[in-house]
């Protein structure tokens, strides 16, 4: 008994968890134990009913009240893979944020933080794809899976060229940072996504409430089709059609160029301050498309069809 | 078994105990011991989280042979914690048993069946 008390605590330590909640556990455990041998229990079948003292300190610490965190927000590895000529990244998340950041170990590292079970994940690389996958938390029997989510970082060697980044998620944000892509594409409810000094290719968006933040970000093409969600860009260069589709989500553009801007909403704005499109088309109800430019390159209006909203180009020389 | 899947089954059994009466901690132990497979290793984690979610409250009472137990009573919040699980519990296992009981119930109705589709098979194929 003494022994498995040591060990217990022992364990405990390592969960990190506070000294009152280890006396209290340890406590609980003792009278346990002492009813048990009271009752005439041998040491054999004490073992094989108390088990594993690490195996209880691993399932208490989820719950427990941990000492200051100084690892919280720290993120682990979890697998690495030998990269091939080109990558295809999906995953499919629920709450889980996912950062994309280049490799700097020639590898394929995937690191996870937070208090989640990581073995409940779904992680291969085959067929030059990398898959992620998160376990599902069903609503009708989420008693079976009160599991928490991960965070995780995707890091890419530089030469890897990716041909695609997939994500579905529902409240997972994505955050990329210095990275090359041919194609990216999110699918989300609520979830946000921060892009920038990024090459993206052909780049699309769509969901419900989420937020798209683009900067220092050049882009073949940009479709952005949410219910509510936002988008802002500065600093990005859209080599063809940039395209926004909104019911009531707003976007504010500086410092960028396209090709095409079509914009189709109900109420939302654009708003662009040293924004230069080609050409403008707008689409909505009242929703209106202001323009403030220093320069005047000619943005021709290729077509307006709206009840109360109106495009506006305003070059404001200052000089 | 699946961890997740077991923990919460072990869950809904707990709760089932104190439905009865207040219990310490051994007696919950030894008693869902008695039916299933599981020990401490298992059942305490459970017991503790419940507590802390409000679902049980702790008091100590002396014992016959000396020193006091913690006991665990169920709380209002508990209640209402349990016949919602049951409620989930009830539903998704009768859905399980309608599904392997369309097979057969008993193992002679089974393998009866077995038989008789191992000849269907057998006549078809000639």
């Amino acid at each position: 008994m003494k022994k498995f008390l040591n060990d217990l605590r022992e364990e405990l330590k390592k969960q990190n968890l506070t000294d009152l909640e280890i006396e209290d556990i340890l406590s609980d455990h003792e009278e346990m134990i002492q009813t048990a041998i009271d009752e005439g229990l041998s040491e054999e079948e004490l073992a094989k009913k108390f088990g594993d003292p690490k195996k209880i300190a691993e399932d208490l610490a989820d719950l427990g009240a941990k000492k200051e965190s100084p690892g919280s927000g720290a993120y682990e590895s979890w697998k690495s893979f030998d990269p091939e000529d080109t990558l295809d990244v999906r995953t499919e998340m629920v709450d889980e944020d996912i950062r994309y950041r280049p490799s700097d170990n020639g590898k394929i590292n995937v690191l996870y933080s937070g208090k989640g079970t990581i073995g409940q994940y779904e992680l291969t690389y085959e067929n030059k794809q990398l898959f992620l996958k998160a376990p599902k938390r069903s609503g009708i029997f989420s008693f079976l899976s009160r599991s928490k989510a991960l965070d995780f970082i995707i890091e890419v060697p530089k030469d890897v060229r990716i041909t695609s980044v997939f994500q579905k998620s529902v409240n997972g944000d994505v955050k990329v940072e210095d990275m090359k892509t041919a194609s990216f594409e999110l699918s989300t409810v609520n979830g946000d996504a921060l892009i920038n000094k990024s090459e993206l290719g052909h780049a699309k968006m769509n969901g419900v409430n989420g937020d798209l933040h683009v900067t220092d970000t050049s882009m073949k093409s940009l479709k952005f089709s949410l219910v509510n969600g936002d988008l802002s860009m500065s600093g990005c260069d859209v080599k063809e059609a940039l395209n926004v589709q909104t019911v009531s989500g707003d976007a504010s553009i500086k410092d960028s160029t396209c090709a095409e801007c079509g914009f189709h909403s109900v109420s939302g704005d654009i708003k662009g301050e040293e924004f230069y499109p080609k050409k403008v088309s707008l689409k909505s109800v009242s929703g209106d498309i202001i323009i403030k430019n220093k320069e005047d390159r000619g943005i021709e209006i290729v077509r307006k069809k709206s009840v109360s909203g109106t495009v506006d180009v305003r070059v404001e020389n200052q000089e | 078994m699946n961890a997740q899947f077991k923990r919460g089954i072990i869950e809904l059994c707990v709760l089932s105990l104190l439905i009865e009466e207040d219990m310490y901690g051994y007696l919950i132990i030894n008693k869902l011991s008695q039916h299933i497979n599981v020990n401490e290793n298992t059942i305490y984690p459970i017991l503790r989280r419940l507590t802390k979610e409000g679902y049980f409250e702790t008091y100590l009472k002396e014992s016959r042979e000396g020193p006091s137990r913690k006991y665990y009573k169920m709380t209002d919040k508990g209640f209402k914690h349990y016949l919602r699980l049951r409620d989930e519990w009830d539903s998704f296992i009768g859905g399980v048993y309608h599904i392997i009981n369309q097979g057969g119930k008993k193992h002679e109705e089974i393998l009866e069946r077995f038989a008789r589709r191992t000849e269907e098979t057998e006549s078809d194929g000639s």
